[in-house]
């Protein structure tokens, strides 16, 4: 499934300041002509703002996880270009694979991986993301 | 920090480490204020009776949000153009109150296609020891 995610320059300029991102590129076009690119950029893990464009059910819907018992392990992101203010993309989401794992403190531990692709206009995937979610075994404590 | 330095290839040598960047004490304003710029609206995140009602002492931060700030200071420290990877892992909640330190090492310097590339390893630390978030970068520059 997939969505559509627009790099707006007001949404940047916020998230960098959430950040404590005080690079003038993210706030100043003149700045960011300075340092070389061709647009205002967004910081590298501004991609989270998507979360703001999504609609429609979420790839882990139908896999009935017990988000009480969920914890966000890891993520990536892979970069082909800096994102720029301007940039109209498509996410396609996808589930890229579970796997089972035996928990230390007994049980059986499920890991969900996340992909969502950024892809701008010309076809390219601009930004590559994964997430790794970590459903525990019923048997640990909070 | 300001305006980055532009870096260039034979810039960064192994055993390099970045310039330390310290943050907070976090507050509840640094979480809240990420929750606007993100989306992400998770309660836990923002919602005190909620969080205590679950047995936490209170609201905690969103990892992705001092994932932001541990971004920033590879984007600063590499140059944000040249990142091709970033990846962390999440290990420590960070509860308002705490003081963040990030840091960064060079770990690898390799020659490969016409580029180089610089491989880091990097991590934020809690004033109470707690390693929070623990990762890799890897940019790479014309050689």
């Amino acid at each position: 499934m997939s969505f559509r995610f627009i790099v707006e320059e007001g949404k940047v300029a916020e998230f960098a300041k959430a950040v404590r991102d005080d690079n003038p590129a993210h706030r100043d076009r003149a700045a960011a002509v300075e340092q070389g690119f061709a647009g205002i950029p967004a910081p590298l893990t501004f991609v989270a703002a998507s979360a703001h464009w999504r609609t429609g059910p979420n790839p882990l819907a139908e896999h009935d996880l017990d988000l009480t018992r969920t914890l966000h392990g890891e993520s990536e992101w892979e970069y082909a270009r800096p994102l720029l203010v301007g940039d109209e993309l498509t996410v396609h989401q996808d589930l890229a694979g579970i796997e089972e794992k035996q928990g230390r403190r007994g049980g059986t531990l499920r890991i969900y991986t996340l992909e969502n692709r950024y892809v701008d206009g010309s076809g390219q995937t601009v930004v590559t993301e994964r997430w790794r979610l970590i459903e525990t075994a019923k048997t640990v404590e909070a | 920090m300001g305006v980055p330095a532009s870096v260039r290839s034979g810039d960064r040598k192994v055993g390099d480490e970045a310039e330390p960047l310290v943050v907070g004490p976090i507050t509840r304003t640094h979480i809240v204020r990420y929750a606007g710029a993100s989306g992400d609206f998770t309660p836990i995140h923002h919602d005190e009776p909620l969080a205590q009602e679950v047995g936490l002492p209170g609201v905690f931060s969103m990892g992705m949000m001092q994932g932001g700030m541990l971004a920033h200071l590879v984007a600063d420290w590499l140059g944000l153009a040249n990142v091709r990877r970033f990846s962390i892992r999440f290990e420590e909640r960070v509860w308002p109150g705490d003081e963040l330190t990030f840091t960064g090492r060079v770990v690898s310097v390799d020659q490969a296609d016409g580029h180089e590339r610089v491989t880091v390893e990097v991590a934020c630390h809690t004033d109470a020891g707690k390693r929070a978030l623990s990762g890799t970068a890897v940019a790479e520059y014309p050689a």
